[in-house]
């Protein structure tokens, strides 16, 4: 017994030191290009070119921050316009995920699996993006407004399932009767039994639609033209940095004077700036989002 | 009925020519405040007479701007709508410039003009996107080159202007030659307008430098050999610099391209494919033969000479994985060469000039040995109408006006003057001094309007030099010689696919000598192409064009 237990002392031991040095490489190369790349975003363009990153400046200069805030406030209006979409967008779509998921799994509702199904199935077929386009420009008119981006991103079948399957699997049917006979009405029951009991599920899919939402340019990109003076903030980056990049692989560069294009660490800037927020609210919800990865595991 | 009203129009218009209606052209019809409006009778002199009947009457696809007795009716107050590429000018000079220009409109035509820009993120997805959604664009930028405009033309995406040209767009009907027309067209539709009066020359150089070589004793370089020479010379004499730093990536194919213009016959034609290029057409004179260079003999001899370069270290080691700015590398003397269009060339010289003011540029001219390098397709840039337009008529009223119309030229092509722009005492076009960048800038997308003879030159203190080399280039100026043969894909989609595929694999290692031993790796090249079906691509070239120059004839 004692000789087994030092066995496994030693041996525990040895996966504990692997383990740490394994983590600490793995940490550095995750940090180190983000360390790179704000260095990089403080260095003279000059430098940068020339000598390439290093991991700290050696000539310090906001030059790249100042040219991107010079634009007329327009980063700072982008900023905003994601925050307000990020915050009513997950508030909204959580919202609607949850009753949509708590109505689908309740047994009394008749025709559950079919609903479940529809919904289903438009996670395997679609219409593609000519069909999405269409729908939302010609028929739902929302070139250039807003909604454009808030509205397809509310509800995602996946999410739903997600929530269906976690509330089926810990909130016992039960419970719901239980407060009905007490005289509580369904959307009372929902609002004041379900929601509460529900937040690990809540805050996981609440991370992911918020994710979504902060992340979001490619719908920014199709259906919000120049004519928005204030685009959500991925795509102002994006667009910044990958012009360079669209007009070298393509012979529509010949007529644009390289003058127009962005430099190097203008680039890094707009990568720190897009990855700042993120940085800093993630310690916040870590704890949620570490109860919320075992959400779609198995219960004992 | 149709027959008689055809014989009657056929009648006027011979009446016409004969100029009896010569003095129409200043009654016009009472437009709000217009004074200038066209009528057929201007237009008639120009007028294709073996294809093109020019009637008195012509109602117009959409009706608002019919042509009654020989004069353009634009009563009816119409808005133009008009989609260019490119991220619009950040301080939103453009739109002063646009109330201005729509001021001038007003009066000339009675319309005005509403721009729509595509920025250039992701352009090929969000302007495909305008053009299924039916979005009635009367003016359209498009290109044959980079946003399929045959293929768009063959989906039905863009009106035939055929018959209104000569009523609505006088001036460049009568500017463009049959054959530019034909450049133009498809399945005998007109469904774009040529970039036709603008020169301009594409051909590719290596830019080095003139003082280095001649600290060398290299008199020019201009071959292959003699650029050897050069990079010899770099390696033995300058530390530190590198001949050719750049980076290299699945579009390189700069090496193969110099080595194409100097050591073979190929040509780059429509038989061509992707940026690796594997086949060609097979000569100036034989221009509708595809072969494949990489098949041919020489190609492992380039192969061969590239391995030596790679080895001797003429680039970087690592190129094929790094990221290098080579234009800074170059600025700053850190590369000895520095590849580029001939377009590109010539800012390059104002560039060195404030950066190091002793440096001398020359370039290596890869088409130089053969003396003749291919014009640009008509359709390089261009400008179309959707077929869902509302107001084609006046969108090419308005087009003829940006081309032709010195005014309104200057207007869209620089701005606004004493804004924009102001012409000096010597006739150049230069900045005002209040002109503030952040909320001046100001251009102008629709690139095929461009028209040398109505340009304002710029001050450029190196005039002369871009000068000498555009009189060096010029006579080497050949028309494109396929017209508008367009090759159809269709049939060989997956060719095209594996071939490119092969070619971006094999083509950038095997001209940086980064492949292993090069017989070997041309071999696999060879092999990876014959598995891709560059035989069942290249049979399909050569039946189109057989077919195409059946048809022609």
């Amino acid at each position: 017994m004692q000789k087994s237990k030092r066995k496994k002392d030693t041996s525990g031991k040895v996966i504990t030191v692997v383990g740490y040095v394994f983590i600490t490489f793995f940490a550095i190369s995750c940090l180190l290009p983000f360390i790179m790349m704000t260095a990089a975003s403080f260095e003279d363009e000059r430098t940068l070119v020339t000598l390439g990153y290093s991991i700290l400046p050696r000539h310090f200069t906001l030059d790249a921050y100042r040219a991107i805030f010079q634009q007329g406030g327009e980063i700072l209006g982008s900023y905003i316009v994601t925050i307000l979409l990020t915050v009513i967008g997950t508030t909204l779509g959580l919202f609607l995920t949850a009753l949509t998921g708590y109505i689908l799994q309740r047994p009394d509702f008749a025709h559950r699996n079919l609903v479940s199904l529809f919904l289903y199935f438009t996670t395997l077929f679609n219409g593609g993006l000519v069909a999405f386009y269409l729908l939302i420009t010609r028929y739902l008119h929302l070139k250039n407004s807003y909604l454009a981006i808030l509205l397809p991103s509310l509800i995602s079948a996946w999410n739903i399932i997600m929530m269906k399957n976690f509330i089926r699997g810990s909130i016992p049917h039960e419970i719901s009767e239980a407060a009905e006979i007490d005289g509580a009405s369904p959307f009372k029951t929902f609002l004041t039994i379900i929601l509460p009991m529900s937040k690990p599920a809540l805050a996981t899919i609440g991370l992911f639609i918020a994710l979504g939402y902060w992340n979001e340019w490619y719908n920014s990109m199709l259906f919000l033209d120049t004519s928005v003076k204030y685009r959500p903030l991925q795509l102002v980056l994006y667009n910044l940095i990958n012009k360079a990049n669209y007009l070298k692989n393509s012979l529509a560069g010949k007529n644009i004077t390289m003058q127009e294009l962005p430099l190097e660490t203008v680039k890094m800037a707009t990568a720190v700036l897009a990855t700042a927020p993120i940085v800093a609210a993630y310690p916040m919800v870590q704890k949620y989002f570490v109860k919320g990865i075992t959400v779609g595991s198995v219960k004992g | 009925m149709k027959k008689v009203k055809k014989i009657l129009a056929l009648m006027s218009a011979l009446a016409m020519t004969c100029g009896m209606f010569a003095g129409c052209g200043s009654e016009g019809v009472e437009s709000k405040g217009g004074s200038s409006t066209a009528t057929v009778a201007e237009t008639n002199a120009v007028v294709d007479t073996e294809n093109m009947v020019v009637e008195q009457n012509f109602e117009g696809p959409s009706g608002n701007t019919p042509v009654v007795d020989g004069k353009i009716d634009t009563s009816k107050f119409v808005t133009v709508k008009m989609l260019m590429l490119g991220d619009p000018p950040a301080g939103g000079a453009d739109k002063k410039v646009y109330e201005e220009l729509n001021k001038i409109l007003k009066e000339r035509i009675n319309a005005e003009l509403d721009v729509t820009w595509i920025e250039w993120n992701n352009y090929d997805t969000k302007y495909q996107m305008e053009l299924v959604s039916g979005t009635p664009y009367d003016l359209i930028f498009t290109t044959s080159t980079w946003l399929n405009l045959w293929g768009n033309a063959e989906k039905g995406a863009f009106m035939d202007m055929k018959e209104m040209l000569p009523y609505y767009a006088p001036h460049l009907w009568s500017d463009t030659k049959k054959e530019e027309w034909a450049g133009c067209t498809y399945k005998g539709q007109i469904v774009a307008l040529p970039e036709h009066r603008m020169w301009q020359l594409s051909t590719p150089v290596f830019v080095y430098r003139a003082d280095w070589a001649k600290e060398f004793g290299i008199d020019k370089v201009d071959s292959i050999e003699t650029l050897e020479q050069y990079c010899d010379a770099i390696l033995a004499n300058k530390p530190g610099v590198i001949p050719y730093n750049a980076p290299g990536s699945v579009n390189s194919n700069e090496l193969y391209a110099m080595w194409l213009r100097q050591e073979t016959d190929y040509v780059l034609g429509p038989g061509s494919i992707g940026m690796g290029c594997p086949t060609t057409n097979k000569s100036k004179d034989e221009n509708w033969t595809c072969v494949s260079p990489v098949f041919d003999e020489k190609f492992v001899d380039f192969a061969k000479k590239m391995k030596e370069w790679g080895d001797k270290g003429y680039w970087p080691e690592d190129l094929l994985s790094a990221t290098i700015d080579s234009e800074a590398m170059f600025l700053s003397g850190k590369s000895g060469i520095y590849s580029c269009n001939v377009s590109g060339y010539y800012p390059e010289i104002g560039k060195m000039a404030k950066e190091n003011p002793d440096a001398e540029l020359d370039a290596f001219f890869f088409d130089e040995k053969r003396g003749f390098c291919f014009s640009d397709v008509m359709t390089q840039d261009s400008c179309s109408i959707t077929a869902t337009a509302e107001n084609p008529e006046r969108a090419l009223m308005m087009y003829d006006l940006f081309q032709y119309d010195p005014e309104i030229y200057h207007l869209t092509q620089y701005g606004i003057e004493g804004v924009q722009y102001v012409v000096n005492a010597d006739g150049y076009r230069e900045r005002p001094e209040s002109y503030n960048d952040e909320t001046d800038s100001y251009y102008w997308d629709m690139w095929s309007t461009r028209n040398d003879a109505l340009e304002i030159p710029e001050y450029n203190e190196f005039e002369d030099q871009i000068d000498a080399i555009k009189a060096k280039i010029k006579p080497w100026t050949t028309v494109n010689p396929w017209g508008s043969f367009v090759l159809n894909t269709t049939n060989v989609d997956a060719e095209v696919t594996a071939i490119n595929e092969a070619a971006s694999t094999w083509l950038p290692a095997i001209q940086f000598g980064k492949a292993g031993d090069p017989e070997e790796a041309v071999a696999q090249y060879r092999e990876a192409l014959t598995n891709a079906g560059i035989d069942t691509y290249m049979a399909e070239v050569e039946r189109q064009m057989k077919e195409y120059l059946a048809d022609q004839e």
